[in-house]
């Protein structure tokens, strides 16, 4: 673990007026001389009215990122190191009086799954009226006022009916239209949103993204959107961090990393989404082969080279760093991984750290024919070691299982 | 742990295998553990314990404070509080165990019969359940006893007749989730029996948080028991029983406190002891179940 | 909400009707003469077969049944041989003082254990909290007759504060011999407040709920208080729900302690006089005060929180 915290070249030229910058972050589970490590060095950037996405599979570490944000970690977790800027306030070093008017004036928060983000036994108006007092000062009747405009602000129809509901009551849809209204109610200028359209179904998915750009237009506020999908970030988002395993892997313009991914996770993970063409005519798309690291696992290089179908051998032992895309041009991002461009088998072109294993060294270009071989390979080698590749969850065990079941319980 | 020191195991080892799994424990399980084994040692050595017989009068030491002659004093009539409680606690724990494990392995059974077969059969074991745990537990009780006349056989009818529909229902609850469970949908699928199915596959699952829960109940019953006896319902003088000695010590509790205090701490240490077993072995369960 | 209450209705008076079968066929099915033994050794056979018709236990079981129903169902619940009054009047006498020590323990062991509870909930396994169970356990390992004693022992015959037995009506006489049992009674209730109200505050402190209302700034008083509490009383009051058998059941030893002339030391003394008339009945009515009160409670639920109306049984 002798990654470096590094500003991020390529969108360094933002945090000059960022409204958030996140620098070399670690969230840490479980006892402390041998900590579960899931956010292991991540930075990132937000310019005040972006809206930028935070993408990576479950166990990435995305929302873990997107809740230290807000302090919202709870015990037994913890932030060990790095900073989280807003508009060049520690928020990890706040007074708890100050990071209660910092959630409650500058940030909102919504969830993934809207039937458990509000409280089952409060009517829709307590939450609103609840939050408008205490954030905004509101008498009793500007508070009802004020919530009922909101609720119609975010599409809700009928509002004053809907005023007095319960969360029970509302579709999932209606109610992230409620956790919208809740997590705007005091305008803030950044709303973090957590897999805000994962638990909907798709209709739903685009009205609420669609209601989520409009808000962003109107209170000119960043967003962070944090999701699995990347379709639903490619919809909304001008920017893109790609996580995996605790680190941010890629980050650059939506449009370049559809086009033009610059790091092998990225593309396997574009990869593994049908696009429009394949949807009338589904063609099984290749998934990863491997699993995502345990939180146990320490990996000195590469978090990705153990899955990765471009690794060369140094890229074990070379710690991740965020380097520019392309100097000349900064804004097209950055990439932690030495290889580049990894598509044509480019050389090994790590800036820190230990140099290369002298054998990793300029390989020749590898074809895709030669990728597939070694993910075949590879896959062999598993079955060899009675190691099934396409085991659902990592955390199962890999015996066979014992034939009289009832002693696994 | 308290079975095993009660029979004596077979192979020495198999009681050094035991210390050795009671030492891993975390500290209040440990803790717990000393207290209760040195109760339940204390218990049946108690013969051998006792420094005079239960019922031993002594004239000349009426009413006498703790010292070394009377480690917890003597009663109005001369007896020695100490070989009492010792007694006493014998009697009480031999009881307890009987009033607790009979009851267990029958409700269980009966809610895993509830729970397995559904419909007709669960309803009426159900309402039953409800019913029995409607009443008042201990009013309930005291109605049988009642009916089978005072002492400890009335008791001992008494309380599995009504503590089976706790377990009863506890594992009615588990076997409806248990139902659906791969191993258990697969036991249809072999072709097994619905008695195998039963009492082969889904009892052993149940018993586990029964188990559990019997520590609490291990308490309960003592303390039910003690109550009984105090209120003249259970065990009949003039043989040591905790609840009796605390009884026949109230007239005298401001002049001779320690014949109701002494025996009742008694009951307490044993209370917390397996308290603090219990409270180890659920949490240890919530650990395993959440890693 | 009222499909709601019609079914649980429906439920409760199946129980009530369960309960009058089992006292019934309790005292009637087991062997032994209730009469015979309740006038012990004057029982002539003319003696007996005379009270037997005069309670009416020479004719047919079950028509006695039908007649003990409606004896139910009108109020009236037969003869106590060894008082030879009516069991209603006797019991109706003694009601009072036991209705009294419960709501007064329920009191005591909520103003315990809701504040122990938070406190133990607002930090998990710190030093207050470890404490807090310490105690708890302490607490639930002491027998409440026992801990009666102690109490009239310290309080009472030491330092004098209360009397040690006995009540009296009106305000100051229930402070005054009701403190010591209401205590002996709460403290043990308290015991499975702390622990369940703790529980489920932990729990629900972890839902997303919670977060979102801290994510928006609420502070931690409001968020506890308001969000948090009113969902972990559910769990609360289902336990207390279900300890209210427990509540009744300590009055009849509580009662004995400090000689409260109560329902439940007449229990005791039925049991002792085998007046077994009576014993059914304050078996009937201790079992139909649980039902009674579980379905009060859990109809408090139901306005308390709106899902479980919806929820199937």
């Amino acid at each position: 673990m002798t990654a470096v915290a590094q500003d991020l070249p390529g969108v360094a030229d933002a945090t000059t007026d960022a409204l958030l910058s996140v620098d070399g972050l670690r969230v840490e589970f479980g006892p402390a001389d041998a900590p579960l490590v899931a956010v292991k060095d991540v930075g990132l950037t937000i310019a005040p009215g972006e809206i930028v996405g935070l993408i990576g599979e479950s166990g990435s570490g995305k929302s873990l990122t997107c809740r230290s944000i807000m302090r919202l970690i709870g015990a037994p977790g913890r932030v060990t190191a790095g900073t989280v800027d807003f508009e060049g306030r520690d928020v990890l070093a706040m007074s708890s009086k100050e990071l209660r008017d910092f959630r409650a004036h500058d940030v909102g928060m919504i969830y993934q799954d809207p039937f458990s983000s509000l409280n089952p036994v409060m009517r829709i108006g307590d939450h609103l009226r609840e939050t408008l007092r205490a954030n905004r000062g509101m008498s009793k009747a500007e508070a009802r006022a004020e919530g009922i405009a909101l609720l119609e602000r975010v599409g809700i129809p009928d509002p004053e009916r809907r005023y007095l509901s319960y969360p029970h009551e509302l579709s999932g849809g209606m109610r992230q239209r409620v956790m919208i209204a809740l997590a705007t109610a005091s305008r803030p200028r950044l709303l973090l949103a957590d897999e805000p359209t994962t638990a909907l179904d798709v209709t739903t998915q685009a009205q609420i993204l669609d209601l989520l750009t409009d808000m962003r237009r109107e209170l000119g506020m960043a967003v962070l959107v944090v999701s699995h999908d990347f379709g639903v970030i490619a919809q909304v988002c001008d920017r893109v961090c790609v996580m995996y395993g605790g680190h941010v892997v890629e980050t650059g313009p939506v449009e370049r990393i559809y086009a033009d991914p610059q790091h092998p996770y990225t593309k396997a993970l574009l990869d593994s989404v049908p696009d429009m063409e394949s949807a009338g005519n589904p063609v099984r798309r290749e998934g990863i082969p491997g699993y995502p690291p345990e939180l146990t696992d320490v990996l000195p290089g590469c978090v990705f080279a153990p899955r990765c179908a471009h690794a060369r051998p140094g890229c074990t032992s070379v710690p991740m760093v965020l380097q520019p895309v392309d100097a000349a041009a900064p804004d097209a991002g950055s990439t932690a991984c030495p290889v580049r461009p990894f598509s044509v088998g480019g050389p090994f072109d790590p800036v820190a750290g230990s140099p290369p294993d002298p054998v990793a060294v300029p390989v020749s270009p590898q074809p895709a024919a030669a990728t597939a071989a070694m993910t075949a390979a590879e896959t062999a080698a598993r079955a060899q070691t009675g190691d099934p590749g396409d085991l659902p969850a990592p955390g199962e065990a890999r015996i066979t299982q014992p034939t009289d079941q009832e002693s696994t319980r | 742990m308290s079975t095993a020191t009660l029979t004596p195991p077979a192979r020495p080892s198999a009681a050094g295998r035991l210390l050795r799994r009671v030492w891993r424990q975390p500290l209040p399980v440990r803790i717990g553990g000393v207290l209760v084994g040195i109760l339940v040692f204390a218990a049946v050595f108690a013969p051998l314990l006792a420094p005079y017989g239960q019922n031993d009068l002594d004239f000349n030491a009426q009413l006498q404070g703790p010292s070394l002659a009377h480690p917890m004093g003597t009663d109005d009539t001369g007896r020695d509080v100490f070989s009492r409680t010792l007694y006493g606690l014998r009697i009480d724990l031999a009881v307890v165990l009987f009033i607790t494990y009979v009851p267990l392995p029958i409700g269980v059974l009966m809610g895993a019969i509830a729970g397995y077969f559904g419909g007709k059969v669960d309803l009426v074991i159900s309402r039953i359940i409800d019913i029995t745990i409607a009443f008042p537990f201990i009013v309930l009780v005291i109605a049988i006893v009642a009916i089978v006349g005072p002492g400890l056989t009335g008791i001992m009818i008494g309380v599995p007749i009504v503590a089976w529909a706790l377990y009863a229902r506890l594992a009615r609850s588990e076997m409806l989730v248990l139902r659906e469970q791969p191993f258990m949908l697969a036991t249809t699928a072999l072709g097994y029996t619905r008695r195998r199915a039963i009492l082969r596959h889904a009892v052993p699952n149940l018993m586990r948080s029964s188990l559990i829960y019997s520590t609490v109940d291990l308490v309960v019953n003592l303390l039910l028991l003690a109550g009984l006896s105090y209120l003249g319902l259970g065990m009949q003088p003039p043989n040591a029983e905790l609840g009796t000695i605390i009884a026949e010590g109230q007239a005298n509790l401001l002049n001779a406190w320690w014949i109701t205090t002494l025996p009742g701490l008694v009951l307490v240490v044993f209370g917390v002891g397996v308290g603090l077993i219990g409270d180890g072995l659920s949490d240890g369960e919530l650990r395993g179940g959440g890693a | 909400m009222t499909l709601y209450v019609l079914r649980r209705l429906a439920l409760s008076v199946g129980v009530l009707f369960g309960l009058a079968v089992v006292t019934f066929f309790m005292i009637h099915l087991v062997p032994g003469d209730p009469v015979q033994l309740a006038l012990g050794g004057r029982g002539t056979p003319e003696a007996v077969a005379e009270v037997r018709g005069q309670l009416g236990l020479d004719r047919p079981l079950l028509t006695q049944f039908g007649d003990f129903l409606g004896g139910v169902v009108t109020g009236d619940l037969g003869l106590s041989v060894a008082q030879n009054a009516p069991v209603t009047e006797i019991i109706g006498q003694r009601l009072a003082p036991s209705a009294i020590l419960i709501v007064y323990g329920l009191f005591v062991a909520l103003v315990i254990g809701v504040p122990l509870a938070i406190i133990a909930a607002l930090r998990p396994n710190g030093v207050v909290d470890n404490g807090i169970r310490l105690v708890t356990t302490f607490a639930f390992a002491m027998p409440a007759f026992w801990l009666g004693l102690m109490l009239a022992l310290i309080f009472g015959l030491s330092l004098k504060w209360f009397p040690v037995s006995g009540y009296e009506s009106g305000i100051g006489g229930i402070l005054r011999t009701l403190t010591l049992p209401a205590v002996t009674l709460g403290l043990s209730l308290a015991v499975v407040v702390v622990r369940t109200l703790r529980s489920s505050l932990l729990e629900v402190l972890q839902t997303e709920y919670i977060d979102a209302a801290r994510s928006r700034g609420l502070g931690e008083w409001r968020v506890v208080g308001r969000h948090a509490l009113r969902n972990a009383v559910m769990a609360t009051i289902t336990v207390l729900s279900v300890d209210i058998g427990f509540l009744i059941g300590g009055t009849v030893v509580v009662e004995s302690v400090f000689q409260i002339p109560g329902a439940g030391s007449l229990l005791v003394e039925s049991v002792r006089a085998r007046d077994y008339e009576l014993v059914q009945a304050i078996a009937l009515i201790a079992g139909a005060a649980v039902v009674l009160l579980s379905l009060a409670t859990d109809l408090l639920q139901a306005t308390i929180d709106p899902r479980v109306r919806l929820a199937k049984r």
